[in-house]
């Protein structure tokens, strides 16, 4: 066979007209201006308190207590995809928490942290391996205030929403975006959270 | 007293071993009643999937106590050998969105021909051991064989045949010389011709095309809901390759053609891969004949400043989403999203219905990366 590519037929490069494309926006953009294609999502974000950051090809908007889903169907909505989901809490627990005995059988007692014993002790802890299922428990100690960071992305912007939340009780999305249910169970395991899943109409 | 006797239709219960899985993993399946006489064609009625043995907590280890700067390049490079070289472009690009740091252009080339390479080998590797599971030892050499030659050659300029540590931030860690890129050229251009060939007639074997075609197929919308990437959305006509919807580095300048097929089964995933490679070998030339001149990394010591940054790359087997968070001192914090992870998600949905006897390949279509979808 003399086809130019070498044999391969033709067909198998379809460029032109591909089942499905990203989604396309009612609205075509200026191509010049990345940032024009997203004010229907900014129309839909208006009613939520946000401050907003752009960075050449990132938009990162900070929430704080609001419905995860209600963000997620405004972004579906003006055409986004979810990417990924990760989170994490705030480095400084609570002098509550962090007196508290780690599962109340053995509550460690303070050492001096500059003798080597103590140095020994942590390394034999550190080194400890856990199994699958016991995998984030040390973690999963509710430390302090939550963030989760949802990356969407729409054209050629990725969109980074990070919704902070202290209550750790967070809207699931899995419903709008069913890709992060599987983001969303290992969050839940390692920060300790619960998503809630959402009642209301996905559309 | 009437006592009416049921069929007695067990449905069995059976543990997937690892030599059929793509790595450690655990893979239970609940089969359904045989319906023929002797038990064969049994189908899978569910399976449930078995994670956390490749676990390694990346992300909340640097939560925990953050990693130093070069410390992090080669933690993030051995987190998987055969997208290794995807992971770490994705974090370091990520790092230089973060610090601003500007790349050479020569370097940026350099990158994509590793990244490129990468992909021919694992593609290569993939078709292979669909070869091997079709009992078709002869092809099955033969790609392994083309496979040993690229991995080879990219070796002799980089001394590694797997995670040689090359990228860095702001550039790569070794240039190559003329003799360096004229062996290269050399030996793509000759693995190439050898790999059309063979693409010509895996493609067209009827064989094949019997075993594979219709073979766990995946729609396009179901693709995009399960949000899939990579050859596997692709092959289900999902037109999305990060290196020509998101282009970074040197992709910006180089046009990649997006390997599309419709109909979502086996055969178009194997299909995909086979002329992604020899559409990664006509990039690689490209790049490797017109390679910019000048230094393969920035000048001077680096200051990193406190900040995030995103990248997106086409890894192997889909697209590798990093994000970052760091300080003058380290990283801070991580989250690398490779492109195997949204197909476990799907794993246990497409095996339902199966013939368990296509297990085997089913998983190879995949080509799911266990290290890189649940670090």
């Amino acid at each position: 066979m003399n086809r130019p590519n070498g044999g391969v037929p033709d067909d198998y490069y379809e460029q032109g007209d591909p089942d499905l494309h990203l989604p396309e926006y009612d609205e075509q953009p200026d191509p010049n201006n990345p940032y024009e294609s997203d004010e229907p999502l900014n129309r839909q974000l208006a009613s939520f308190a946000f401050i907003r950051e752009e960075d050449e090809r990132e938009v990162r908007l900070y929430f704080r207590d609001v419905a995860a889903d209600e963000i997620a169907k405004a972004f579906r909505r003006s055409g986004a995809l979810l990417i990924s989901i990760t989170g994490e809490r705030a480095l400084s627990p609570s002098p509550v928490a962090a007196n508290a005995p780690s599962d109340g059988a053995e509550a460690e007692l303070p050492v001096d942290p500059s003798s080597s014993d103590a140095h020994e002790s942590r390394g034999r802890k550190r080194r400890h391996r856990k199994g699958p299922a016991l995998r984030g428990m040390h973690s999963a100690q509710p430390a302090g205030e939550a963030t989760l960071r949802y990356f969407y992305s729409m054209g050629e912007l990725v969109y980074t929403v990070n919704i902070t939340t202290v209550t750790g009780i967070i809207h699931s999305v899995a419903g709008i975006f069913p890709a992060a249910l599987q983001s969303e169970r290992e969050l839940q395991t390692r920060l300790a959270l619960l998503f809630r899943e959402a009642t209301a109409n996905t559309q | 007293m009437s006592t009416s006797r049921k069929p007695q239709v067990a449905s069995r219960n059976i543990t997937v071993p690892w030599s059929d899985l793509p790595g450690p993993m655990r893979l239970d399946l609940e089969l359904e009643p045989s319906s023929d006489l002797l038990g064969w064609g049994a189908r899978i009625g569910s399976a449930q999937v078995g994670l956390g043995y490749n676990h390694v907590g990346l992300e909340e280890r640097v939560a925990d106590g953050g990693l130093d700067w070069h410390r992090a390049l080669s933690v993030v490079e051995e987190l998987c050998g055969p997208c290794s070289q995807a992971n770490l472009l994705c974090f370091v690009q990520a790092v230089e969105a973060m610090g601003r740091i500007i790349v050479p252009p020569r370097a940026a080339a350099l990158r994509l021909v590793l990244a490129e390479t990468e992909r021919i080998a694992s593609h290569l590797m993939n078709a292979a051991g669909m070869m091997a599971a079709l009992d078709l030892p002869e092809r099955e050499a033969s790609l392994r064989d083309l496979r040993e030659r690229i991995v080879q050659a990219v070796a002799e300029w980089t001394s590694a045949r797997i995670q040689p540590g090359l990228i860095i931030y702001g550039g790569l860690t070794r240039n190559i010389d003329e003799t360096g890129i004229r062996n290269l050229t050399l030996a793509c251009r000759q693995v190439e011709r050898t790999l059309r060939a063979g693409v010509t007639s895996i493609i067209n074997s009827k064989d094949i095309a019997a075993r594979l075609a219709g073979l766990a197929p995946i729609r396009g919308q179901e693709a995009v809901i399960g949000g899939l990437r990579g050859p596997v959305a692709r092959a289900s006509g999902v037109a999305v390759d990060m290196r020509a919807v998101f282009p970074t580095g040197a992709y910006e300048d180089e046009g990649v053609t997006i390997v599309v097929q419709r109909n979502g089964d086996a055969f178009s995933r194997l299909v995909v891969r086979l002329l992604e490679a020899l559409e990664s070998f006509r990039v690689i030339e490209q790049v490797l004949d017109d390679l910019p001149p000048g230094p393969f990394k920035s000048r001077g010591n680096l200051d990193m400043r406190e900040g995030t940054g995103i990248s997106r790359v086409e890894g192997p087997r889909g697209e590798v989403f990093c994000w970052v968070k760091g300080a003058p001192e380290g990283l801070r914090a991580i989250h690398l999203s490779a492109g195997s992870f949204p197909t476990l998600g799907v794993l246990p949905g497409l095996l339902r219905g199966q013939q368990l006897e296509d297990l085997k390949l089913t998983l190879l279509s995949l080509d799911i990366c266990l290290p890189c979808a649940e670090h």
